[in-house]
């Protein structure tokens, strides 16, 4: 993890192997033998590559697996991203208050795009609570198939965030910080942790069929990381990542005979320079590549899955078929080993995701409809496949909304980022809790006041990385996800 | 200084006197802060300034005041903070406290806040950054980089061919000193490409290396190297480092990521400047303070473009936060790229690492401080750059436009004025009453329920007829029209409407008229009314084009009579509205043609392009320079002492010399004044950071590796003293980069061969002492330029806007506005240099950034050199690779003639630069045969040939 590694420490030679003809006898196995990859060892591959942005060269194997500064709990965290900001007193923080006073204007401070107000006409809640399981936790009817789960789930109810605007708020969830240019936490637990399957990305991002969020790439960048900790994006169907075939009219057989014969010619040319494990790691990247075109669309095949578990997830019905084929899609990943999957519910602008502005009913309806069964789905099937302890789920989105009308008419409320709610489940946290409180509107957070740093602090903490220790020295300081200051994970929701 | 408690004590003026107040304090209150408040406020750890230890350290208070107000308790800062009120003044700040504990603080403050003496919190420790800040400063003093630049003597080495040049002999030197035998010279076949690559980013051709190899006369390297210096695209490649230090990009990253306009031009400037060797002095001086220099030319205007790099939110939550951000950006980038300073650590408190003062910070920052910010919709970075006599031209030219469009405009009206007389409907007094307007701003696709909206403002149409001039702006915007219409009589009317986007007429109790979709509508509807005041209501959305409402009505008696009027009161009825509904018949013979062209004169005068000249440019509020403050904690709403501009105190600098803006000064003159400092030769730093990076440019890694940081967290220079010599020479040579780059590549050091030396490469495996050359990977550019060099599709024009090469629809749809954002490039335009590829901040050309493209949002001072599997992927199976191997093939064909071993000898010669071996060439027609036989069309064979030869090792990497 130690960022100012000492140029003085001896690089890998290769093997101690440098005459070149004992080295050619060795590579004469050809491309898809084994014996380079073996012979290179992860190591060989991944080490001492890379050279780190403050110019202190080299760099520890980026991507081969770590272990974490402490005993992580979960090995995966799955992240489902509700853009837009999903409204908290809709959803789990029940305010009977709103509904009496819908209607009524009173005095409450909020803070949205629409800038600061100091008085609001309320909006009472069109969907009705339950309390349910032995937790008697609070859900609205939005979410009737989550709610069979709430036992499984800590509810933070006191979240807070930076900004109440889209885009620096979406960069706050993702990277920590309201500026872009900083690493995500995908980037961040790839960097700590590495991934412990070669073949597939440690690092994947699934995003709605309407687009992506704003600012696009930048909510899943590595910022000022190597390009090894950036995301990928999957694809749920077709092709899941770029590139994954050969192009065109070329065949298999076509590309092995390319690749077969392009190791002869690198072979030959690292004869002469075998003291450069770069040009070896360029060697068996090919062999990695070649292994991810079969690898990759078999992580995402999930028509191979049995009918019950696909229904599970919802993808025997049209609305719920697209986020239901994400979410099996994470949890193979998961079995896979990847490291962090980021899931997308809503996507471009306006209505196409969660941005309630004008009818809060019509919008929350279509958003959560999509999405209530196949999250209970994925929560269920982690935990009958004991998977569950050892995968994060998290949910929510970059803000909440306030409980009171944007507009003279209707229904649509702004952004809130002084109090709203996410959920976490799974990865030895303890379901059936609830952490913090907003007033009695829902209007911002008063008790146990959490913010976005805590959340992350504690998915450090969970995957086995120590938040205020995990740093990465760059423009002159140590940098870490949970800023300068540090944060301490949210101690009451950890098993 | 320590905090003692006895220095406390006697400040203590709280009423003791009753002892109920001790145990009241005792018993209630110091539980409460030590549960809540001690953690971040106590003696360790003091948050904001503030320790709760005593009665005297809350009276002193912390960086928002003092926390107890000693005269007014009740409006002590404390229990505003735990009163919760306000979101931005709470304490503690995980979640308020209970109601009775508020009470007992409240109760205690209102009292006086009595404190009893022997109750107050234990302090030993020092304050920690009190002792490092002058361990920091200490160390400060002594470090090697902050001291003034003196040339050093150079040494005497054994060998006399390391002798010649300083260079040599330094690294030399150092060499023995270790024992180490430098690595022999290079062939001449790796020098050349080595040359090539390192100083205009392609390779030479076949016949460029064989001129080299076979050259007898003793001056053919200094030939190359004056040769490579000369070509234009010497520019192209050093240019781009420094874009990659400044953070270039040609969008502002934030939210939807617009383009910031004619950013490209700064790019083309950094070219220029290296290609006419501009001194690096110079060089700084135009980029930050282009406007304020005494010639200021169109060149140094578009120079200032460096100020308008940085990211730049269009739509911030705190705008003032937003505007220090802004600034912040680019004074913590010219630290560390001119100054090699990490200053932005100092924003918040003193440095915790180097002697930079959080006052230094502020000081430094301050002569930025009046740059007006971009606004939202209207970037206000745009300057013209037209010189004086070509600005009166162009206004000339733009006033006559004017003329010429408004007499066509008066010939048209006056046209329309004969017609008009001729149709008894035109009254002037519109058929609507108490028309009332709502106007919204906002982005549909399709009619919004504007109910469930806030108009942004609305009020009575004077004249009552409908017109879209109520809008405060024409794109992106909604209104509705809601009065009476007056019915003159029973009967079935009809209602014509004619729109661009959406549109929905109500008239009485139904909707009439429904286009509720984006695009030009024409309809009609018809209904049954009662004689006298009928309700009636439209509303209306434009999303990007020119708004167009048009609606008239007819009845028994009437025909066409217009309801809408667009342009003034008094011409109250639109004339296209009236002739498309009439037709000809309003027309005498030969009008309509008449009509037509003076319609088509119009446009044309108007589209009629005024050549301008716009530039990327820095601009102020004014000339009078702001009070700048440290801003306590980085918070910009609270502000602390007073700082003036003054330069980093550790480099014992001048004073600035701040001179008074001259009244018709456009700006404060506050940039030129650093400008001046950091360019000039006393400069520590400058000449130190810039030489280094010339010197990290040509081999790979600067002398000092952490090339943004010189300061005590930096990595040590190898070569100190090497690196003093550079710059000396650097100042010496005027700042001129060219005599620099050739004394550096004359050197043996450079000429050294990077093969291997067993014992050096155990005992310094990192090349510490420089006892070889170190191989490297191509640059993202190199790769994709060279790609584009070999088949033959490589476009050497310079300059102008940016191109947009075909991206994977993969990559498209990551972006939340996918088809809006990429303008994709004629094919023909796609073969540019990588520099001119757009730079979208939120989409990057993917064969770029696998190949460690530079980080846009922050100064890159060192790309990394990943080896991925994507890279792989990319390289063997994407479109770009695969399109080029084909053309790769077409050019073989043509220069290479049938002959596969011909072909083969070609490909690998261009890609390698050397010419290939038999076995090489064995190897190529192996592949080949091996495809036929397998099936594959012969015309295909040769693709996959050149495929391969696109993805070696030998073509990717330079020894």
């Amino acid at each position: 993890m130690s960022k100012r590694t000492d140029p003085n420490r001896p690089q890998n030679t290769f093997c101690g192997r440098t005459r070149r003809r004992e080295f050619l006898t060795t590579m004469g196995g050809g491309f898809t033998s084994l014996a380079l990859t073996g012979m290179l060892g992860l190591d060989g591959f991944l080490g001492s590559q890379t050279v780190a942005a403050d110019g202190v060269s080299p760099f520890q194997s980026p991507l081969s697996p770590k272990s974490g500064h402490l005993p992580g709990k979960a090995k995966s965290c799955i992240f489902l991203f509700m853009y837009g900001g999903p409204s908290h007193i809709d959803t789990f923080d029940y305010k009977p208050e709103i509904n009496r006073l819908d209607g009524k204007t009173v005095e409450v401070k909020t803070h949205g795009r629409g800038g600061h107000r100091n008085e609001g006409r309320i909006v009472g809640s069109p969907w009705s609570f339950k309390q349910h399981g032995e937790s008697g936790a609070w859900v609205s009817d939005l979410f009737p198939n989550v709610a069979t789960c709430v036992d499984d789930i800590a509810f933070l109810k006191s979240m807070t965030a930076d900004s109440p605007v889209h885009g620096s708020a979406m960069l706050m969830m993702n990277s920590g910080r309201i500026l872009s240019g900083n690493p995500s936490l995908g980037s961040w637990l790839n960097y700590g942790l590495g991934t412990s399957n070669q073949d597939l990305p440690g690092y994947v991002v699934m995003l709605d069929k309407t687009g992506g969020p704003i600012s696009g790439a930048k909510n899943w960048s590595c910022g000022y990381m190597p390009a090894h900790y950036q995301a990928t994006v999957f694809r749920p169907k077709g092709d899941p990542i770029m590139n994954l075939k050969p192009y065109g009219d070329m065949t298999d057989a076509e590309q092995r005979s390319v690749l077969e014969h392009l190791n002869h010619f690198n072979g030959e040319h690292l004869a002469d320079r075998v003291d450069n494990t770069e040009l070896a790691a360029r060697i068996s990247s090919y062999e990695l590549a070649y292994r991810m075109q079969t690898t990759a669309p078999e992580a995402v095949d999930v028509d191979t899955e049995p009918e019950h578990v696909k229904n599970l997830y919802g993808l025997d019905q049209e609305r719920t078929e697209d986020f239901g084929r994400k979410c099996l899609l994470a949890r193979r990943l998961v079995e896979r080993g990847v490291r962090f999957i980021q899931i997308y519910s809503g996507g471009a602008h306006n209505d196409d995701n969660w941005d309630a502005h004008g009818d809060l009913k019509k919008n929350h309806d279509y958003h959560a409809g999509n999405t209530d069964k196949p999250i209970a789905g994925l929560l269920k099937d982690l935990k009958q496949r004991g998977l569950l302890d050892e995968t994060l789920v998290v949910w929510g989105g970059e803000f909440g909304r306030q409980p009171t009308a944007e507009y003279a008419k209707g229904t649509g409320r702004d952004h809130n980022s002084m109090g709203f709610t996410m959920w976490m489940a799974g990865g030895g946290l303890k379901g059936g809790e609830t952490v913090g409180e907003t007033d009695e509107l829902g209007s911002q957070a008063v008790i146990d006041r959490l913010h976005v740093k805590h959340l992350h602090a504690t998915i450090l903490q969970q995957m086995g990385l120590d938040p205020n220790g995990l740093t990465y020295f760059y423009n002159g300081l140590d940098q870490k996800l949970v800023g300068v200051e540090g944060a301490e994970p949210i101690h009451q929701i950890i098993a | 200084m320590s905090i003692l408690l006895a220095a406390s004590v006697t400040l203590c003026g709280g009423s003791l006197a009753h002892a109920q107040d001790e145990a009241f304090f005792t018993s209630k209150v110091r539980p409460i802060l030590e549960a809540n408040c001690y953690e971040c406020h106590g003696a360790e750890k003091i948050k904001g300034g503030l320790t709760i230890i005593s009665r005297a350290a809350l009276v002193e208070g912390g960086e928002q005041g003092p926390a107890i107000d000693v005269d007014h308790p009740g409006e002590s800062l404390l229990l505003e903070m735990i009163s919760y009120k306000d979101y931005n003044h709470q304490m503690p700040p995980d979640g308020k406290l209970g109601v009775e504990t508020v009470a007992t603080l409240t109760k205690w403050i209102e009292a006086g806040a009595p404190w009893p003496e022997d109750a107050e919190f234990e302090v030993t420790a020092e304050r920690e950054s009190d002792s490092s800040q002058g361990r920091i400063w200490e160390q400060g003093k002594s470090h090697w980089a902050y001291q003034p630049l003196k040339r050093p003597d150079v040494p005497k080495v054994d060998d006399a061919v390391w002798n010649a040049n300083p260079i040599d002999a330094f690294v030399r030197d150092g060499l023995d000193a270790r024992g180490f035998t430098p690595a022999d010279e290079a062939e001449r076949g790796a020098l050349i490409r080595r040359a090539y690559y390192d100083l205009i980013g392609l390779p030479p051709t076949p016949t460029e290396v064989r001129a080299f190899v076979n050259a007898k006369s003793d001056d053919a390297w200094e030939a190359v190297i004056d040769y490579l210096l000369a070509s234009p695209q010497y520019g192209e490649k050093w240019g781009r480092h420094w874009l990659d230090a400044v953070r270039y990009a040609d969008s502002n990253g934030y939210e939807r990521d617009t383009d910031k306009p004619y950013m490209w031009r700064y790019r083309d400037y950094v070219i220029d400047s290296f290609n006419t060797d501009k001194p690096y002095s110079q060089f700084i001086r135009e980029q930050i303070a282009g406007d304020e220099l005494d010639d200021v030319t169109a060149e140094t205007i578009v120079a200032t473009g460096y100020n308008r790099l940085s990211i730049w939110n269009d739509e911030p939550d705190d705008p003032l936060l937003a505007r220090y951000d802004y600034l912040d950006d680019i004074a913590n980038t010219s630290a560390q790229v001119m100054l090699g300073m990490t200053m932005g650590c100092a924003r918040c408190h003193d440095h915790k690492i180097d002697p930079i003062l959080q006052s230094d910070y502020y000081s430094f920052v301050s002569f930025f401080d009046n740059i007006e910010l971009p606004k939202r919709g209207d970037q206000k970075i745009t300057r013209s750059i037209l010189t004086p006599f070509e600005q009166q031209v162009y206004e000339e030219r733009v006033r006559e436009k004017d003329q010429r469009v408004n007499a066509l405009v008066r010939d048209k009206a006056a046209f329309e004025k004969r017609v008009r007389k001729r149709m008894p409907e035109a009254s002037g007094v519109s058929d609507l009453v108490e028309l009332e307007y709502r106007f919204y701003r906002d982005t549909w696709k399709e009619l919004p329920d504007f109910d469930m909206l806030r108009p942004e403002n609305a009020g009575n149409v004077a004249n009552n007829y409908i017109t879209t001039s109520v809008a405060t702006r024409d794109k992106a915007m909604g209104i509705v029209f809601e009065g009476k219409l007056n019915v003159p009589a029973d009967g079935e009317y009809t209602f014509h409407v004619r729109s661009r986007d959406g549109v929905r007429l109500r008239v009485g109790d139904g909707v009439i008229i429904d286009q509720p979709k984006l695009g030009d509508s024409k309809a009609e509807g018809k209904l049954a009314l009662k004689t006298g005041l009928v309700p009636f209501r439209i509303d209306y959305f434009n999303r990007a084009g020119k708004p167009e409402l048009n609606v008239v009505w007819s009845g028994a008696d009437f025909k066409m009579r217009p309801l809408s009027a667009d342009g003034s009161a008094a011409d109250a009825v639109d004339f296209d509205t009236l002739i498309a509904n009439l037709g000809d018949e309003v027309f005498e013979p030969g009008e309509r043609d008449e009509y037509n062209t003076l319609k088509s004169d119009i446009d044309k005068a108007k589209k009629e392009p005024v050549p301008g000249k716009w530039a990327a440019a820095v601009a102020e509020r004014g000339n009078e320079p702001p009070q700048a403050h440290v801003l306590i904690r980085g918070n910009p709403h609270v502000e602390g002492d007073e700082v003036a501009p003054a330069f980093p105190s550790v480099l014992n600098p001048p004073a600035p010399a701040v001179v008074a803006p001259t009244e018709d000064s456009r700006t404060t003159g506050r940039r030129r004044v650093l400008a001046d400092w950091i360019a000039s030769d006393d400069n520590p730093m400058t000449a130190r950071v810039m030489a280094n990076r010339v010197w990290q440019h040509h081999f790979g890694r600067g002398i000092v590796r952490s090339s943004n940081d010189f300061g005590l967290q930096g990595v040590k220079p190898t070569h100190p003293e090497l690196l003093n010599w550079l710059a000396a020479e650097l100042v010496a040579v005027d700042w001129r980069l060219k005599p620099l780059h050739k004394k550096i590549m004359i050197s043996r050091t450079y000429r050294m061969a990077s093969t291997v030396n067993e014992e050096a490469l155990a005992k310094d495996p990192t090349n510490e002492s420089f006892w070889r050359f170190n191989m490297r990977r191509l640059t993202a550019e190199e790769v994709r330029d060279s790609v584009l060099n070999v088949s033959g599709d490589l476009d050497l024009a310079m300059g102008g806007p940016g191109i947009y090469p075909t991206l994977p629809e993969a990559v498209l749809s990551t972006s939340s506005m996918a088809h809006a954002i990429w303008f994709e490039s004629p094919k023909e335009k796609q073969g540019r240099r990588s520099i001119y590829v757009h730079v979208k901040r939120s989409m990057l050309v993917p064969t770029l950034t696998d190949f460690d493209f530079a980080d846009t949002d922050s100064s890159c001072p060192v790309r990394f050199s990943t080896v991925q599997p994507t890279q792989a992927l990319n390289t063997l199976n994407s479109r770009f690779f695969n399109e080029q191997a084909s053309r790769f093939a077409e050019r073989l064909r043509l220069e290479a003639g049938s002959d596969r071993a011909d072909q083969a000898r070609l490909a690998l010669n261009l890609a390698t630069s050397r010419k290939p071996t038999f076995k090489e060439i064995r190897q190529s027609l192996a592949l080949m045969d091996e495809l036929e036989a397998g099936g594959t069309p012969k015309n295909r064979v040769l693709d996959r040939f050149t495929l391969l030869v696109l993805n070696l090792n030998e073509m990717m990497y330079l020894d």
